[in-house]
C-alpha cells in the first residue's frame, strides 16, 4: 500500500486513527498498541502476505537476543554477552546477504573463476534493510546496556510502526519507545494533527507532483537512448537528482505527516541537502537518520577520528563503501560509495590546511559532484553512466539550434573535442523540461518543509495557510495519485 | 485547541468537498482524452439517429470497420428501397458491444447484416479489451456497469488524473461543430473519406487460429444475438468481411480454416451469405489495411454483395 494511494489516505489511515483512539479513549492501552501492530503488519502484508512470517520471525529474534543482551549476567548458558551479540548482527545480515546480495555474490564468483552457477532471482522483500539496521542498533544498545526491558508488544510497536516500516525514517529505539509509553500522547492533539495533515500535503505534492514528473526525463534519459548530447544528458542527471530528492523527502514528510496523526515524532530525515556548501555538510542533511546510524555503528566502532589520519581516512572509505553497497547489490553503488568517501576524505585534506572557498563556488561544486555521483547510483550498468557522462562533459557534442550553430562554428576548429552540432533535442526533452529544471532550483532554495512547518503559529493568516495546504493536497490527489509509481527507495 | 480543531475539520472537509467535485466533474464533463474516442463517439451518434429515425422496415449492417470501409449502405438502400443503416464502426469495441448497439436500434421487421472480422469469432467474455472499456465507461456506462460492475466504474475514473480532464476539455472545444454528416460519412453511415489507396498497415495473412469456434464466447454471443431476433421478428445474417487476397490463402491450412468456420455457421442454423473467398479482392482495391476498401473497392463488393442479395430467398421474402 502506497501513502499516495487512495486505499491508504481515505481507508486505512482514518480507520487505523479513529480505532486507535477509540481504543485509547475507552483505556484499552494494550488493545490499541497492539491494534496499531496488527495494522502496521497489515499494511506490510499488502504488498505480498508471503513475506509477513520473514518480519515477525525478524522481530521475535531480535527481541529475544535484544533481551538476552540487556541483563546483567556476563555470560548467559555459557555465552559471553559479546558472542551472542555477534551471534545476532551476522544472523541479521545473514538475512540481508541471502535476499539482498547473494546474486551479486554469485554473479561475481562466475565472472572471477569462469563458473557458471545458477542465481537464486530472489524478490527483496520490502524494508528489509530499515528493519534490519534498526534492530542491529537495537542489539548494539542492548549490548552496550543502553535499552530498558520493553514488553514484546512495545518492540514489535517501535519495528513495525507502518509510517516508518517501508523505508525509514531509520529510527532509535530511544526516541521511540518513551513516545510510545508518554500518557501524553494517548489523547488526539489537535496541533499535531493540523501539524501531520499538512506535512502529508506537502511530501504527496513533492512525490506526485514534482518527483514523478522529474521521473519522466530521468528514466528516458537512462534507459531509452543509445547516446545522449550535452543538454540531454544534464536534462537527464538533473532531473535524477531533483526526482531522488522530492521522492525521497516527499516520502519522508508523508511519514512524518502520519506518524503525528499518532503524537509521535518521527526524526527528520533531510534539511535542504542541495543547500550544502561542502560535502560534509550535505552527508549532515541527507537521509540524516542513516548517516547517523553509519556514524554511531560502523564508523565509530571502527575508530572514528581518534586514531590517527591515516584511521580517519580508512574508516571513512570503508564506512562509505559498506554504505553505497547498502543502497544496492551493484557495483555501480559501490563506486558512488567510494566517490562520496573520497570526497569526504579530500574534504578532511583541505580542511586541514586551512584552505577556504568562496561560498557560491563551494555551492557548485558540492551540488556538481553530487548531481555526477547519483549517475553512478542511479544507472544499473557502468554503459549507462558512461553514456550519460560523456553527454554531460560534450564528448557526444553539444547539440544547438543551427543558426546558434552556424554562428559559432568559428570555434569548432580550435577544438575538436567540443563540437557545436546544429539539430534538435530528443523527443523526450522539450522546453516544458529544461522550465521545470529551474523550477526545481528555485524550489531547493526556499525553506523545506519543516522548515515551513517548524514554528507553525495558528494564529496568524490562518485562513490563508489553509487554503495553501488544502490546494497542495487536493492538486496532489487529482494530479497523477493512482498513477503507477513507487517510491525509489522502496528498492533499498 | 478550538481554532486547531477548527482547523482540521476545515482541511478535512474542504479537501473532500473539492475532491469530489473533481470526481463528480469528471463522471459527467469528461468525454475521453485521444481524438479516436471522439471520432467514435460521433459517428454511433450520428448513425443511432439516423436508425432511430426510421420508422418502416430497415437494413442494418453491423461490424468492425470492415463494412464501414466496405460496403454501401446507400448502395443497398436504392437498390431495394429500403433504408440501410451502416452501424458499422469499429472492431475494438467488440463483439459484445456490437450486438448491443444493434439491439438499440432494432426493430420488428428489421433486417440484421453481420459481415464480423474474423477475430471477433474468438471473444472473451472475461478479457477486459481496452476500447470497448475506455469507450464505454465515458459513453455508455449502463453497458459498462452491466459488464464490468459500478466498483470498476469508480476505479475507472479515479484514475483520471488532471492530465485528461484537461485534454478532455480541449478535444471537445476541437470536435465541436465538426462536420460529419456529408464530409466524412454519408447519411446511412458509408464512409467517404477512403478516396484512394495507400500504404497497407499489417499486410499480412490472418494468422491461423485452431479453435472450436461452436464453443467460444463469442459463438454464443451469436448465438443469444440470434435467439433475441427470432423473439423480436428480425432477420439475422452472417457474412464475411472484405480482406486482401494474399495466395497463402490456398494452402490447405487456410482452406481448412475458413471452411471449418463457415461449416460451423450452417450446422449452427445461422443464414450465411457468401463465402470468406467471395469477399477476399486485390490490394489496389484496399484503402489502408488489409480490411479496409477504398471507394473502388467498396463499389465492387457492395455489387456483388447486394447480386448475393438478390439470390437469397429468405431476403427476399423478408424484404416488404
Amino acid at each position: 500500500m502506497l501513502f499516495n494511494s487512495y486505499e491508504f489516505i481515505f481507508i486505512f489511515l482514518p480507520i487505523v486513527f479513529f480505532v486507535y483512539f477509540y481504543l485509547l479513549k475507552k483505556r484499552l492501552i494494550i488493545g490499541a498498541k497492539g491494534f496499531l501492530v496488527f495494522s502496521s503488519l497489515f499494511f506490510y502484508s499488502w504488498w505480498n502476505v508471503i513475506y509477513l512470517p520473514l518480519i515477525l520471525s525478524s522481530m521475535l529474534f531480535n527481541y529475544v537476543i535484544g533481551n538476552s543482551l540487556n541483563t546483567n549476567e556476563e555470560k548467559i548458558k555459557s555465552f559471553s554477552k559479546k558472542s551472542i551479540l555477534i551471534f545476532g548482527i551476522i544472523a541479521n545480515l545473514s538475512l540481508l546477504g541471502y535476499f539482498k546480495y547473494a546474486d551479486f555474490f554469485i554473479e561475481n564468483i562466475n565472472l572471477a573463476v569462469n563458473t557458471n552457477i545458477s542465481l537464486f532471482h530472489l524478490a527483496l522483500p520490502l524494508a528489509i534493510s530499515f528493519f534490519t539496521f534498526q534492530q542491529i542498533a537495537y542489539l548494539v544498545d542492548s549490548y552496550r546496556k543502553e535499552t530498558k526491558e520493553y514488553d514484546f508488544l512495545n518492540y514489535s510497536l517501535f519495528v513495525t510502526f507502518f509510517p516508518q516500516l517501508i523505508a525509514g525514517p531509520i529510527v532509535h529505539h530511544k526516541e521511540m519507545m518513551p513516545q510510545f509509553a508518554s500518557k501524553w500522547n494517548m489523547v488526539k492533539n489537535y496541533k499535531n494533527i493540523a501539524l501531520g495533515l499538512f506535512i502529508f500535503s506537502i511530501g504527496l505534492f513533492k512525490k506526485v507532483v514534482i518527483a514523478d514528473t522529474f521521473a519522466i526525463w530521468a528514466t528516458a534519459g537512462f534507459a531509452d537512448t543509445t547516446s545522449l548530447n550535452f543538454f540531454e544528458a544534464w536534462a537527464t542527471s538533473l532531473s535524477y537528482t531533483f526526482q531522488l530528492y522530492f521522492d525521497f523527502s516527499g516520502y519522508t514528510d508523508m511519514a512524518i505527516g502520519a506518524a503525528l496523526l499518532f503524537n509521535i515524532k518521527l526524526p527528520i530525515n533531510f534539511n535542504s541537502p542541495y543547500k550544502a556548501l561542502d560535502i560534509q555538510d550535505f552527508w549532515r542533511r541527507w537521509h540524516i537518520t542513516l548517516s547517523r546510524f553509519l556514524r554511531d555503528y560502523i564508523y565509530i566502532p571502527l575508530g572514528g577520528n581518534r586514531k590517527g589520519s591515516f584511521r580517519i581516512y580508512s574508516n571513512l572509505m570503508i564506512t562509505f563503501l559498506l554504505g553505497g553497497l547498502w543502497h544496492g547489490a551493484g557495483w555501480t553503488f559501490v563506486f558512488w560509495g567510494f566517490l562520496h568517501g573520497m570526497a569526504l576524505v579530500i574534504h578532511r585534506l583541505w580542511k586541514s590546511f586551512n584552505f577556504t572557498m568562496n561560498k557560491y563556488l563551494a555551492w557548485f561544486v558540492t551540488f556538481n559532484f553530487i548531481n555526477i555521483a547519483w549517475v553512478f547510483f542511479r544507472a544499473k550498468e557502468w554503459d549507462d553512466a558512461i553514456k550519460v557522462l560523456k553527454g554531460m562533459f560534450g564528448f557526444d557534442g553539444v547539440v544547438v539550434s543551427q543558426k546558434f550553430a552556424n554562428a559559432f562554428n568559428y570555434l569548432n576548429p580550435l577544438n575538436d573535442f567540443f563540437i557545436l552540432k546544429g539539430g534538435a533535442l530528443q523527443a523526450f526533452i522539450t522546453i516544458y523540461t529544461l522550465e521545470f529544471i529551474a523550477v526545481g532550483f528555485v524550489l531547493i532554495s526556499l525553506k523545506n518543509s519543516h522548515q515551513i512547518i517548524g514554528n507553525y503559529n495558528f494564529s496568524s493568516n490562518t485562513i490563508l495557510k489553509l487554503v495553501f495546504f488544502v490546494t497542495l493536497f487536493v492538486f496532489a490527489n487529482i494530479f497523477t495519485i493512482n498513477h503507477e509509481s513507487e517510491f525509489l527507495y522502496f528498492n533499498f | 485547541m478550538k481554532k486547531t480543531k477548527k482547523l482540521v475539520y476545515a482541511f478535512i472537509f474542504s479537501s473532500l468537498i473539492m475532491l469530489s467535485t473533481f470526481f463528480i466533474g469528471k463522471f459527467y464533463i469528461y468525454k475521453g482524452n485521444s481524438p479516436d474516442m471522439f471520432n467514435i463517439a460521433n459517428l454511433i451518434h450520428y448513425k443511432k439517429n439516423y436508425a432511430q429515425s426510421i420508422k418502416t422496415q430497415k437494413i442494418i449492417i453491423t461490424s468492425g470497420s470492415n463494412s464501414l470501409y466496405g460496403l454501401s449502405a446507400e448502395a443497398i438502400e436504392k437498390t431495394f428501397n429500403i433504408p440501410t443503416v451502416n452501424n458499422a464502426v469499429n472492431a475494438d469495441l467488440q463483439l459484445k458491444y456490437h450486438l448491443y448497439s444493434t439491439k438499440v436500434i432494432l426493430k420488428e421487421g428489421d433486417i440484421v447484416i453481420l459481415p464480423l472480422e474474423y477475430r471477433v469469432f474468438n471473444y472473451k467474455k472475461n478479457v477486459k479489451y481496452q476500447k470497448e472499456r475506455k469507450y464505454t465507461a465515458v459513453y455508455d456506462k449502463q453497458y459498462f456497469v452491466n459488464k464490468y460492475g459500478l466498483k470498476e466504474l469508480i476505479n475507472y475514473y479515479q484514475k483520471l488524473g488532471i492530465g485528461d480532464f484537461v485534454r478532455s476539455l480541449k478535444l471537445e472545444k476541437q470536435f465541436k461543430g465538426k462536420q460529419y454528416i456529408g464530409k466524412i460519412i454519408n447519411r446511412n453511415g458509408d464512409i467517404l473519406v477512403n478516396r484512394q489507396h495507400r500504404k497497407i498497415m499489417w499486410d499480412n495473412p490472418r494468422e491461423i487460429q485452431n479453435i472450436d469456434y461452436a464453443t467460444t464466447d463469442g459463438f454464443k454471443l451469436l448465438k443469444e444475438f440470434r435467439k433475441y431476433c427470432v423473439e423480436h421478428d428480425v432477420l439475422l445474417f452472417i457474412t464475411f468481411p472484405n480482406t486482401i487476397y494474399y495466395r497463402d490463402y490456398e494452402k490447405d491450412a487456410y482452406k481448412k480454416y475458413f471452411k471449418n468456420l463457415y461449416i460451423t455457421l450452417i450446422k449452427n442454423n445461422f443464414n450465411v451469405l457468401g463465402n470468406p473467398y467471395v469477399f477476399m479482392y486485390p490490394r489496389k482495391l484496399f484503402f489502408n489495411t488489409a480490411y479496409h476498401l477504398n471507394q473502388e473497392g467498396t463499389k465492387v463488393r457492395t455489387k456483388e454483395f447486394i447480386n448475393i442479395l438478390k439470390e437469397n430467398a429468405l431476403f427476399i421474402r423478408a424484404i416488404k
